[in-house]
Formats: structure tokens, sequence, C-alpha cells
């Protein structure tokens, strides 16, 4: 390695590989302190802004993983408008209120945490043996690329997937009925009276 | 090179997070926040996957779920709120009406 | 054909669906849908009868329904002349009755639902008539008997209407009973039961099969067409409202049972036992149904005992092997049967229900239009010329003759008198003589149109139908019509032209004077001088009681099979159900509580504990797929 360090071609891969990988770190340090911020804070706001702090670092993951369009759905989606509407129910709610200060029990808890590392344990084994494998497809990051991340979408949304979007649609569509007349004042049950 | 395992294995972390705090919070907000926790972790793999495989199939279940979590949070939401009118209280223990 | 027939079906089903789920909103117009549905299918109809009458046939299967092993059953149909004619009757008459119903309904609480019975009634007796095998013939038949349940004991609040209602219900059951066997015998000795496949290796099955199978089927046709020993629930059968009565037990549904022999008439000219049996049967309720007629005070009893009486004479026809003649008898019949039922339902209409002859009279100054048709009716059903039921009665009594049956052919004489004698005595009972009502409380009325219209059009049919069947034997029109059907391969059709010109009128003549006797000795006792009836009555004292208590058929019946069933049931009950069945019962309940009991305490109803639970389900399965 001389001094006056100037890397060759090989190098800037290395070099690009290992930024990748230190980025990729850091992300999934903001996402699992996000997670446990929202599992474990007492103040839902709290819970809530850990919830968005690891929906941005995912939606990097998904910046990295060569799926743009996602990463802004998941920015513009889940971190604005689902994560806006908790804040606001929360926020309609009275939080100073003591029930929400109720801790868990530290017998449920402990319970809790053993299952949920075996459960941590199981999947990582999975990950580890080998268990995943899958055909692989036709696109290709180069050729994703050249056609563009988002039209490559829209492609396979608007044939492959054309009758599932439009009942995904119809979903929403329910959806937003039923929360206008969940959210109505008075709740109508069970006839006319 | 980031490698597939790692991604892998930290959208097991934040699954388990979620299941985590799915069984000992006990307040419905958090609870369906923990759901959303759960459904990104998934979501990570999908998309991940979708990469390493050269495959479009996974973003598309990817896009499906987040029409699905909109929707379902929406309804989950205005569900609380309705309790919280009825009883004044998020705890899923206060709401054992049902209860046998 | 294909393309249309199945119309006919489908229209009286749109109008049960319509009425079913919006009978609500239909309310008071439910008639609407529920007429315009049944002319619609008597328009298809007859676009099919007049195919037919150019010598087009169908035998289509529209889709399969039943396809287990080597057993296929299909949804299809068949058109054939006598199919053709069957719907033409069917819808034809079923829409004059929906029209009338419509007078004679309109106040009743359950109008739409009225409506909604007759159309599933008319949707299940036309897929009756088409179906091209027996399983579909089965289903239908069993259609139609569920439509008679419902309607007669339509107005349900009343405890008698409710019983009949069973009463035709479990009496038919056992002649379906019969049914269902000999279509499952069917089954077994030919392997399939499209009809044209078993028709045509009918001669290839021996003697003793066929007798078992016609004697199984003609079980269902006995509790369908009311005839000795199931026909008890019939007269029982007039609780339901008039036009049902009409309908169903007069014109269409009761004609099932001669339809189904006619249709099977390969099979049963195959098996001579049976046809001695329907013959025998079917003379025997004619005539015993003609003397219980005699005395009956009741309107509607009076003609359920004669429509019983009616069909006995088809019975005959069939039985005789001249099943044109009885299945031309059944057409002349639908019509002024009907014709006598709505009539009769005009008077009770006029008379506020009331049905005893001997509070009536003298309506006829009242009620010109339905005296006049009931005139109309009465006529054609005694057998004078030139009306309707002269021709067929005729036809079946010289079937008789011809075919040397003379003890056969000397009751259908007596009968016929005694039909004539009845049918007379209702008539001027009811619509001649001084009034024997209080005149002053009554306001008889005559009905409004919608129920004159159907009795006039009755009365025309019920003076032309006869018509189609003048000629010498073997050449009038019904003839040349339906004797393509009953001269298909492997059927011998029997001889009908038998008897000479001469021989023809003799026979004519004696049948004339007997209905002339019979509305004779009418007039003589119950117009001219009405007290002749209490002396005659006194006078036979013993057969009168017998006659009026209708032959203690149903005392005996009930005394033979309904009280010792009763009976064993309640020792069965209480010995065998109560301790052993519920015994068991009770334990199994016993049982699932305790385990019940323990699983509750799973049931915290904390949702935490549930997710616990699920993750531990998770964790269970993942560890089998990693351990495996």
């Amino acid at each position: 390695m001389n001094f006056p360090f100037i890397p060759d071609e090989e190098d800037r891969i290395m070099i690009e590989g290992y930024m990748e990988q230190i980025a990729f770190l850091i992300l999934a340090l903001f996402a699992v302190v996000g997670g446990l911020i929202t599992v474990t804070h007492r103040h839902p706001i709290y819970c809530a802004l850990g919830l968005i702090l690891c929906f941005l670092s995912i939606s990097g993951f998904y910046a990295m993983l060569g799926a743009p369009f996602l990463a802004a759905v998941q920015v513009i989606i889940y971190a604005g408008s689902i994560m806006t509407l908790f804040v606001f129910v929360i926020m309609l709610m009275d939080l100073t209120r003591e029930d929400l200060k109720m801790p868990p029990s530290k017998f449920s808890t402990v319970v809790a945490s053993f299952l949920g590392f075996v459960l941590l344990l199981e999947m990582l084994m999975i990950i580890g043996g080998g268990f995943l494998t899958g055909k692989m497809g036709s696109w290709t990051p180069e050729k994703v690329d050249s056609v563009g991340h988002t039209r490559v979408l829209a492609q396979v949304l608007f044939t492959e997937y054309l009758y599932p979007f439009e009942i995904i649609s119809f979903v929403l569509v329910v959806a937003l009925v039923g929360a206008i007349l969940l959210g109505k004042k008075k709740l109508h049950l069970g006839g006319k009276e | 090179m980031v490698p597939l395992s790692w991604y892998l294995s930290l959208s097991a972390i934040l699954f388990f997070l979620g299941v985590v705090g799915m069984m000992t919070r006990r307040n419905t907000i958090i609870m369906l926040m923990c759901i959303e926790l759960m459904m990104n972790a998934a979501n990570l793999t999908f998309v991940a996957l979708s990469h390493y495989l050269h495959s479009m199939n996974g973003q598309m279940f990817v896009f499906f779920i987040v029409a699905i979590a909109a929707a379902e949070v929406s309804v989950g939401l205005a569900i609380i709120i309705n309790l919280y009118r009825l009883k004044a209280s998020v705890d899923p223990d206060d709401m054992n009406r049902l209860q046998g | 054909m294909e393309k249309f027939v199945w119309l006919i079906p489908a229209f009286p089903l749109i109008g049960v669906l319509i009425n079913l789920f919006f009978g609500r909103w239909t309310g008071k117009k439910a008639h609407w849908i529920a007429c315009l549905a049944v002319l619609g299918s008597f328009i298809v109809s007859l676009m099919v009868f007049s195919r037919v009458m150019q010598g087009e046939t169908l035998n289509y299967d529209y889709f399969n329904w039943i396809w287990v092993g080597s057993f296929h059953a299909n949804a299809g149909v068949l058109i054939d002349p006598l199919s053709a004619l069957m719907l033409i009757v069917v819808t034809g008459v079923s829409f004059l009755i929906h029209v009338y119903s419509i007078g004679y309904m309109h106040d009743d609480p359950g109008y739409p639902r009225f409506f909604l019975y007759l159309n599933l009634f008319v949707f299940s007796m036309v897929s009756l008539v088409l179906a091209n095998n027996f399983l579909l013939l089965y289903v239908f038949w069993e259609a139609v008997g569920l439509c008679s349940y419902l309607l007669i004991g339509f107005w349900f609040q009343k405890k008698s209407a409710s019983d009949a209602g069973k009463k035709a219900f479990i009496v038919n059951r056992i002649g379906d009973f019969g049914f269902g066997l000999g279509i499952m015998m069917i089954f077994v000795v030919f392997g399939s039961i499209q009809f044209t496949e078993v028709f045509g290796m009918a001669s290839g099955a021996s003697v003793a099969c066929l007798t078992a199978i016609t004697l199984l089927l003609l079980l269902g046709a006995m509790g369908k067409s009311a005839q000795i020993p199931l026909y008890v629930w019939l007269p029982d059968a007039m609780e339901g409202p008039t036009p049902v009565s009409a309908l169903i037990h007069a014109a269409t549904m009761v004609t099932a049972g001669v339809y189904m022999i006619a249709r099977c008439h390969v099979l049963f000219n195959l098996a001579p036992l049976t046809q001695n049996v329907i013959i025998w049967m079917g003379m025997l309720t004619a005539f015993f149904a003609a003397t219980i007629a005699l005395v009956q005070k009741d309107i509607k009893r009076v003609l359920a005992y004669s429509t019983i009486s009616q069909l006995g004479y088809m019975f005959v026809g069939v039985g005789l092997g001249a099943y044109t003649a009885g299945i031309f008898h059944l057409a002349t019949h639908a019509f002024f049967k009907a014709l006598l039922f709505l009539g009769a339902g005009s008077v009770m209409h006029a008379m506020a229900n009331e049905t005893d002859m001997w509070k009536m009279g003298g309506l006829s100054k009242i009620m010109k239009y339905t005296s006049w048709t009931f005139l109309i009716a009465c006529l054609a059903i005694a057998g004078i010329p030139p009306f309707a039921g002269f021709f067929s009665k005729e036809e079946i009594l010289g079937a008789a003759w011809s075919a040397h049956r003379y003890e056969i052919y000397a009751l259908g004489i007596l009968t016929a008198l005694m039909t004539a004698f009845y049918m007379f005595r209702v008539y001027f009972l009811t619509f001649k003589g001084t009034p024997r009502y209080n005149v002053h409380s009554h306001h008889a009325h005559e009905s409004p149109w919608v129920m004159t219209f159907p009795l006039m059009v009755l009365a025309v049919f019920s003076v032309i139908a006869g018509w189609v069947g003048i000629g010498t034997h073997g050449g009038s029109w019904i003839h040349q019509f339906l004797n393509p059907v009953f001269t298909l391969p492997g059927s011998e059709h029997m001889a009908e032209a038998g008897h000479s010109g001469s021989e023809q009128l003799l026979l004519m003549g004696i049948a004339i004077a007997a209905a002339l006797a019979g509305i004779g000795l009418a007039w003589q006792i119950y117009l001219k001088d009405i007290k002749q009836s209490d002396r005659m009555a006194a006078q036979f004292s013993g057969l009168h009681k017998v006659l009026t208590n209708k032959y203690y058929v149903d005392e005996f019946y009930d005394a033979v099979f309904v009280t010792p069933i009763k009976n064993i049931s309640i020792a069965l009950w209480r010995g065998f159900d109560a301790v052993v069945i519920d015994g068991t019962v009770n334990g199994i309940g016993w049982f699932v509580s305790i385990i019940g009991q323990l699983l509750r305490y799973f049931q915290s109803g904390y949702v935490r504990t549930y997710t616990t639970m699920f993750v531990i389900g998770v964790i269970a399965v993942l560890g089998f797929y990693l351990t495996r």
C-alpha cells in the first residue's frame, strides 16, 4: 500500500462495500433503538417517535436495496400518515392519566422476554441454517436501473397484479367507510331505535 | 456488499421486539404500534429477498401490505377511540365484557 | 327449442325469488309479479306447443347434476306431445287461478306469501312435467308435495288447517316412500334413470321385476293422486284457501300420478298385474268417493270427493292402456274442476266463507256469472254433450267396454249417474230454490270481475276442450296428437278402436241416459220437494250415517295405524329415548362441560394471554420444522 493512497478500481469496489456495510450497521442501530423505544418507553408519544425513527431507517434500507419507490412510500405513508394518525389519536386521548402508567408485571415481562428470545433464536437458526432458498427472477438490479425502478414496479403492478390492485383499492374504500362510521360521535347499532 | 443474512437477522430482531411488546404492553395503541413494527420487519424481509432474488414479487407484496396496514390502522384506531369513549381507558384488560 | 324451454320454470322461479326477498315491498302488488311470471310461462308453453304440433320433440340435458360412479342424473327436459299438453293445461289453469286469487285473497295479511307459494308450486309442477329422468321427477314430485303442504296450511293459525297440511304431507310421504324405492329399483335393474334409456331397455327385464317396479311407482301415484287407500288427505286439504283447492287439489298436482303412469306407460304395459290393480283401484275409488259425495253437506267436500272420483276414472283409463283417454280426461277435468272450485270460492266469497250448502240457496238471482258458469261445469262433469266431460269420460268407458271389462263399465256408468246426481244436488241446493240463509244479515253479492273473468274463460274451455276428442276412436285430434307418445318403440299400443259405429252410439246413449237420470233425480229430490231428502235420509238412516261418516275410514286408520304408532312412540319415548338416548346425550354434554370447565382457565379474557398462547404456538410450529 503506497502512502498517497490512490485507490484503483478493485479498491473502489471494496471500499464501497465497506461503506455499505457501515451504513447498514448505522441504520440497523437506529432501527433497533427505535424499536426498543417503541416497546419499552412508558409514554406513548415517545413510543410513536421511536417507531417513526425505526420506519425511517427501514426506508433507508429500502433505498439501499434498490427500491427507491418503496422507500418513498415508506416515508410518506408509514412515517408520514400512519404515524401522524397514531400521534393524533394519542394526543386526542388524555395521556397524563395514570392508567397509562401501569407498568407490565415483572413475571409477564420475564415470560414474554423468554418466549421472544426462543422465537428469535429459532428465526436466526432458520436464517443460519440456509432454509431460505428461492428461484432467481429476471429483474437483475442492472436491468431495473436501466428501466427505472418505479416504471418496473408500475409495469408489474398493472399487468400481473391488476386484480389484487383493484381488490386492495376496494378494501381501502371499505376501511375508509368503516373508520368514518366508527369515528362518528354516536354509534347506531341495531336498527332504528 | 451487505450479505442477505444481515437483513434477515435485523428483521428477525425487529420482529422479536414487536412480539415482546405485544405480550408485555398494556396500552392498546402501543400494541397496535407493535403490530406495525412486526409488519415492517416482514416487509424488510420481502424487499431484501426481492433484491437478492432479482424478482419484483416481494416488492409487490410490500406494496399491498402497506395498503392493508393503512386500512388496518385507520379502522383499528377508530375502534380504539370508540373503546376509549366507552371505558375511558385504553387498557385491553378493561375490555372484559365478553369474558366468560 | 332448448333455447327457450328453460324459461317455463324460470319465470315462476324468478317470481318466487322476488316475492321471497322483496315480499315486504311488493306487499299488495305481489300479484303483478306472480301473474306476469305465470303468464310468461304460459306464453312460452304455447310456443313449445306450437312447435310440438309441427312434430318437433326434444330430449335435452342442460347440465350434469349428479355424477357418482355409474350413477348419472342430469337436469334436462323432455318435450313431447304429452308434456306439451300438460304444460298448456298446468300453466293455463294456473294463470287463471292466479288472476282469480287477486280478488279472492285481497284482504289476506299473507298476500305476498300466498303468491310466493303459488309461484313455487307452478315452478315445481312445470319442472315435474318437463323432467327427463326419474330423479328429477321425484325431486319435483316432492316439491309439489311441499307446496301442497304449505298452501293447505296457509292459514296455519287455524289448528284444523295445519293438521290437514300435516296429514297431506304424511300420507303423501307414505306414497313417495314407495315411489322412491321404485326409482332405486329402476336404477338397480336398468342402471340408468333416464326415461328414454329405461324405456328402451324395458322389454328386456323380467315381468316379476317390472311388476314390482310398477307397483312401487303406483304407490307414489296413489298418494299424490289420492286413490284408495291413500285418498284420505284430499278432503281435509279443503282447509286451504279455495284457489289452492282449485289449482293443486283439483286441476294440477293431483293429476301428477296419472301423468307419471302415462309417462312410464312402457313399464306399465309390460306388467299386466299392475294394470289390473290400477283398474280396480281406480274404479273402486271412483265409486266409493262418489257415494260419499252424495251426502256431504260442505260444498267443498263434495267437490273434493268428486275430484277423487274423477281421478279414479283417469286411473281406470290409464290402467286399461287407454292412456290417451286418461290424459284427455285429465285435461278436461282440469278445466271444469277448477271452474267448479272457483265457483264454490266465489259463492263462499259472497256468503262470508259459509260452506254448508243447507245454508245457501237461490243464489242464481244474485250471482249470475257464477251460477251460469257453475252450471256449465256441472253439465261438463255430469257428462252431457257437447260439454267437455262427456267426451273424455265416454272415451274411458268405451275403452273399458272394448277391453271386455263389462264389470268396470257397469260400475263406471253407475258412478257417472251418481256424479250427475251429486253435482246437480250441489247446484240446486246452492243456486236454486229459496234462500235458506238470513237474507237480511247476509249481503250476498256477485264477485269482482277479477274473479268472474277466470270463471268465464274456464267455462268456455269446459265446453270446447272436449271437442278435440270428437271423431271415431283413433281418428280424433287428441289421438292423433298423443299417439306418437304412446306408440314408442318397445311399447305395444293397446287397441282402443274396437267397437263399431252403432255400438259407439249405443254406449253414448247409455252414458247420456245415466247422466240425465242423475240430474232428474237430483231435481226431484232437491228442487221440487226439498223435504224429500230428509225423508230419504231417515229411510236409509244406516247407509246415510255410514256415508256421512265417509265409511269411517279416518276412524279406521286412526285405530289401526295412528293410535298404535302413537302408543309405540310413547313407549319408545319413555323407555328408550328418555333413558338411553337422553342418557348418552346428557353424558356427552356433561363430559364436554367438564372439559370446558378446565379449558375455561385459558380463556382469561386478557389479550396478552392470548398473544402469549399464540407465540407459544408459533414457536412450537417453527420448532417442529427445525427439528424434523
